[in-house]
């Protein structure tokens, strides 16, 4: 059976597919494809908002459980998906008006955000929770990717 | 099954942790952006500095040892580049190793005026030939950037991670001091008029700037920038493994000049050059193959940049090969100009907006609509200044072979930084007088999707 790796790996591959959907419809809204557009937003939507949760239900709680750490880079990260929430919020609202110069400004604030969002998870956050997770990161990992695919299954659950 | 997918399509490595205090990973770390502004007006001024100079100086570039030629490139490297460097570190650092630089309220504005005024003082001393001006300015550029140094040095060593932007970053810190030990050996020998200036250690000082500090900073850079917002593949891991072999070559190429063990000088400079050439063959093929397509200054910029270090290697090669010393400063002007020049220009249209707008974002309680990132420096703006700079470039590194450029060459790269200035001085008033009625203004609650 093949290694399904860790959920570093897999949010890591997750944060790059959002990206190419982010640039994909950035593209389509420049070209003023609004109903490509809105298809590859609805996507990308999805897959962040879920993204998210899995985060903030399953990967962030285990961190503070595992650090003792509260107020400490989770509550950041959460902010920043706070940030990137609104920021969601206003593409939709400019991909709904036709407006392109909108969708393409804040898309592209999108795109910045969660680069630097993205870069702290990937090579701070996430191998911290791995390193504290210790023999326990493939339970983990494994939770971790059945919260983001909305399949949580009661026996993997801590 | 998709954590399969996944996993295959992960690129990111993940072999350490940098978790020291409970706010590392705070954007919140990064400085208020008027200590990077500042950094990075200072800089573009001494850019443009330098490039004046040139255009009025009769004979600028008729020779690397033309005082006007040396005063040029000071002007630029340590006035120019140097702030803009450590301005954009100040954000860059956070980010990439989740510690902070430290920040000295009242230092820091020293500090940043010391580079300048270093730099000035190094170039009237050329100009003059007056020893004096070239010792103080000396002793207060190298004392600049040695306590810059140090407060990188003091970040990176306390960071546990080890990925490859963090080795860059160790690649750039060790390119500074060399270059700086190179210098200060110089600057000892040129006072104390004890012995002759070795030539090789005047060619070494350059590289360990050029090559190692802007060329490490530029790798670490690009490590992360590049495939993220040009949303490309990552590097491939060996070229990270590689690339970290450049302070090795420069030390050995130093060592080698110092003793005059020209068999250990050659394969050196090639190592450094194929390097150079390897980085600018591999993110060109990266932007080309971006899945992003958009074809703004930013990433005209980078495609610059790429041809700029391609360009840079080259010239290296022919100028090491050759006795006809024009090749020596086309390589100079490629190098400085082509390839740090057109990067840090690329850079900051990304920076400065973004860090705008982000300062503005954490104070928009109110939720009212704010200038988009594009209209912060204006896209129509960014475009033409940029094609211009990079004219400039090509007229610069062609003008050994035709003098008659070089003052079109500057004066165009003059128009440029002064282009430039004015849009970032322009983007800072709008930050700071939308900063102020945003901090007026009433909170709003706000639904998210």
């Amino acid at each position: 059976m093949a290694d399904p790796g860790t959920f570093v790996d897999y949010l890591t591959a997750d944060h790059r597919d959002s990206d190419t959907l982010l640039a994909w419809l950035q593209e389509q809204a420049d070209a003023g494809c609004f109903a490509e557009a809105r298809a590859a937003f609805a996507r990308f939507r999805a897959d962040t908002l879920a993204h998210f949760a899995a985060e903030e239900n399953v990967l962030f709680p285990e961190f503070e459980r595992l650090t003792g750490i509260q107020n400490g880079p989770t509550e950041v990260m959460r902010v920043e998906h706070g940030d990137a929430l609104a920021l969601i919020a206003d593409v939709s609202l400019a991909l709904e008006e036709h407006d392109a110069n909108r969708a393409h400004g804040y898309a592209e604030a999108l795109l910045i955000l969660l680069q630097q969002h993205n870069l702290k998870e990937e090579y701070i956050l996430y191998p911290a929770v791995l390193g504290a997770a210790g023999s326990n990161a493939a339970m983990l990992s494994a939770r971790v990717v059945q919260a983001r695919e909305g399949t949580v299954r009661p026996d993997l659950q801590p | 099954m998709r954590v399969v997918q996944k996993h295959r399509a992960a690129e990111a490595g993940s072999d350490g942790s940098c978790v020291s205090s409970p706010m590392a990973v705070s954007t919140a770390d990064s400085p208020s952006p008027d200590l990077a502004f500042a950094h990075m007006l200072v800089g573009v001024g001494g850019m443009g500095a330098a490039f004046a100079l040139v255009a009025i100086w009769p004979g600028a570039l008729a020779s690397r040892w033309h005082p006007a030629t040396l005063a040029a490139v000071h002007l630029f490297a340590v006035g120019g580049l140097a702030p803009v460097m450590f301005g954009a570190l100040f954000q860059f650092v956070p980010v990439a190793s989740g510690l902070a630089l430290p920040q000295w309220r009242r230092a820091d504005p020293v500090l940043l005026a010391a580079m300048p005024a270093g730099a000035s003082g190094m170039a009237a001393g050329f100009l003059t030939g007056e020893l004096a001006w070239l010792s103080i300015g000396a002793g207060l550029g190298l004392s600049a950037l040695l306590i810059s140094a140090g407060r990188l040095a003091f970040v990176l060593v306390r960071c546990q991670q080890r990925t490859p932007i963090v080795f860059a970053l160790y690649v750039a810190l060790l390119g500074l001091l060399g270059a700086l030990a190179c210098a200060a050996v110089l600057i000892v020998g040129l006072a104390s008029r004890a012995t002759e200036i070795s030539i090789a250690l005047i060619d070494w000082h350059a590289l360990w700037a050029v090559a190692g500090w802007v060329g490490g900073l530029v790798l670490a850079v690009a490590g992360m920038v590049v495939p993220m917002f040009h949303v490309t593949d990552a590097y491939p891991p060996a070229w990270g493994r590689w690339a970290r072999s450049l302070p090795l070559w420069l030390l050995a190429g130093s060592l080698g000049g110092w003793l005059g063990w020209a068999w250990l000088v050659g394969p050196s400079r090639y190592a450094l050059a194929a390097t150079a050439l390897a980085f600018g063959v591999l993110t060109m093929r990266l932007l080309l193959r971006s899945r992003r397509k958009a074809l703004d200054a930013f990433r005209i910029g980078w495609f610059g940049l790429a041809l700029g270090v391609m360009a840079t290697a080259s010239l290296g090669v022919i100028a090491h090969s050759t006795n006809d010393t024009r090749w020596g400063l086309a390589f100079g002007a490629a190098g400085l100009v082509g390839f740090a020049g057109l990067g840090v220009n690329a850079m900051l249209y990304r920076i400065v907006p973004f860090l705008i707008w982000l300062h503005w974002q954490r104070r928009n309680k109110a939720r009212v609509r704010l200038p988009l990132l594009h209209e912060i420096i204006p896209a129509a703006a960014q475009r033409p200044q940029m094609w211009i700079h990079a004219a400039g470039a090509l007229l610069l590194i062609a003008a050994p072979f035709a003098p008659e450029l070089a003052r079109s060459a500057a004066l165009l790269l003059l128009i440029s930084e002064l282009t430039l200035v004015l849009l970032l001085v322009q983007a800072m008033r709008l930050y700071r007088k939308n900063v102020h009625q945003l901090d007026l203004m009433p909170a709003r609650q706000q639904s998210h999707p």
